[in-house]
């Protein structure tokens, strides 16, 4: 009932905003209550979180409790500082983007690596599927690196009709399939006939 | 009076579809869905997992609900109770990644009611559904927990970013089976390269009538798969009369 009444609200809104300005207030009041929600979410993930890792701390394991010890550290000295101190300038935004940014994006440079395994792993000249691959991906590199049109100027023109013809219109036939299976799964959860959300019914 | 029009015709036109086939379905022409190979792989990746006394991982990516890739999150979340639902019956092991908060409730209340549901309430274990913070945070620890705690199986369904291959590539490294599915479409093709079993797009939210067989669910899909037939329709009448000079359709669409 609840899901049913919040989600026709947010429809009509977008249908009726200007004929019926209260659906407006409606649904950015929604959107409020849903953004007050997550707040509440976050403290319960951190508290999960951190329950977990005070157990690990607690454990024999000497690598998880140094690892788990020094997370609770860091969780109730960074809580603090941010509260205290004004969270982004000076030392704490300083610590912020060079050290945990820093850690990230260093993380995120892993996919090249991976992207290379993966490669390495999936193209093999065993089907006609997996042929097709290997040879649209040699396209598609040689197109995107520089020294491709220097080896071959066509790969320019080839690359540009494999991402413009055949992948376009793969990707939007999928998005047409993405958007009619979203549309129906909005409207069975309204219609309350989706439940697994709810645990399902026997 | 009304804003978009169009939008709305089609809409109200697509929900009396969608209406019209469930209670056909009800009535007991239920329709036949084709077989999903990653959604009966599940019984066999978890029975696995059984046998071997490891873990079953599963992670959505992106756990938004607030926003209009929440879709994928509840599919995953239908998925996801399914899995739990096996994982009780069999005495698997569940552990579940939840990168943003909005959906730490769903994820809980998902596997805690399919343990309700198999009678093994006591087999739940709450810490074993793990917030991980977003982005760089979540990364870095579903990459530690594959390689530590070597799951069986890497379920991923849900909305995911660059996130997929560092965590499909983990689970191969590992030696999970590994089952996919989302809807971003530039994703589809890592989790293709490196995934055993993939859902791509709509076979993603299609998964609750999947497994559960119920008529009416069953008979939503093939609404959709009308309505998918009706979009391209109008797209090829669309391309034949804007290639003929006349721009109608452009514009009934845009009203």
């Amino acid at each position: 009932m609840v899901t049913a009444i919040f989600g026709i609200s947010m429809i009509l809104s977008y249908f009726f905003s200007k004929s019926i300005p209260a659906l407006n207030t409606i649904s950015n009041e929604l959107m409020t209550w849903g953004k007050i929600m997550s707040a509440f979410a976050l403290f319960l993930g951190a508290t999960t979180m951190t329950v977990s890792h005070i157990r690990k701390v607690q454990g024999k394991d000497p690598k998880e409790r140094f690892l788990s010890s020094w997370l609770i550290i860091l969780i109730i000295v960074f809580s603090v500082a941010g509260i205290l101190f004004e969270p982004t300038v000076g030392s704490y935004a300083l610590w912020y983007n060079v050290v945990a940014m820093g850690i990230g994006i260093s993380t995120e440079s892993l996919l090249a690596f991976y992207i290379m395994v993966a490669a390495y792993r999936a193209f093999r000249f065993k089907t006609v599927e997996s042929s097709l691959l290997m040879i649209s991906c040699f396209i598609t590199m040689f197109w995107s690196a520089p020294v491709g049109a220097a080896i071959w100027p066509g790969i320019t023109e080839l690359g540009n009709w494999l991402m413009n013809v055949p992948n376009k219109a793969t990707t939007r036939g999928i998005i047409l399939g993405i958007a009619v299976g979203t549309i129906s799964l909005g409207i069975r959860m309204i219609m309350g006939k989706e439940t697994a959300y709810l645990g399902g019914e026997e | 009076m009304i804003e978009h029009l169009s939008a709305f015709v089609l809409f109200a036109f697509f929900w009396a579809i969608i209406y019209l086939r469930m209670e056909r379905a009800n009535r007991g022409t239920v329709p036949v869905m084709k077989s999903l190979g990653a959604l009966d792989a599940i019984d066999e990746a978890v029975g696995r997992a059984s046998e071997m006394g490891k873990s079953v991982h599963f992670t959505y990516g992106k756990s938004y609900l607030l926003n209009t890739e929440g879709g994928q999150t509840v599919a995953g979340s239908h998925i996801l109770h399914y899995v739990s639902r096996i994982c009780a019956r069999l005495g698997a092991t569940i552990i579940a990644t939840v990168s943003e908060p909005e959906g730490m409730a769903l994820t809980i209340d998902s596997v805690e009611q399919a343990y309700i549901m198999e009678n093994a309430s006591d087999q739940f274990v709450l810490e074993n559904i793990i917030f991980t913070g977003p982005g760089l945070a979540y990364n870095s620890y579903v990459i530690n927990l594959l390689e530590t705690e070597r799951p069986a199986a890497n379920i991923i369904c849900g909305r995911i970013a660059s996130a997929s291959l560092l965590v499909a590539e983990t689970g191969a490294r590992v030696g999970a089976i590994q089952i996919a599915g989302t809807a971003t479409t530039f994703q589809c093709a890592f989790f293709a390269a490196v995934c055993d079993y993939l859902l791509i797009g709509e076979e993603l939210y299609a998964a609750s009538a999947y497994v559960t067989k119920d008529p009416e669910l069953l008979g939503a899909i093939e609404a959709q798969d009308i309505l998918k037939l009706i979009s391209i329709a109008l797209v090829l009448i669309g391309f034949i009369t804007v290639n003929l000079g006349s721009r109608i359709i452009i514009s009934l669409l845009s009203y």
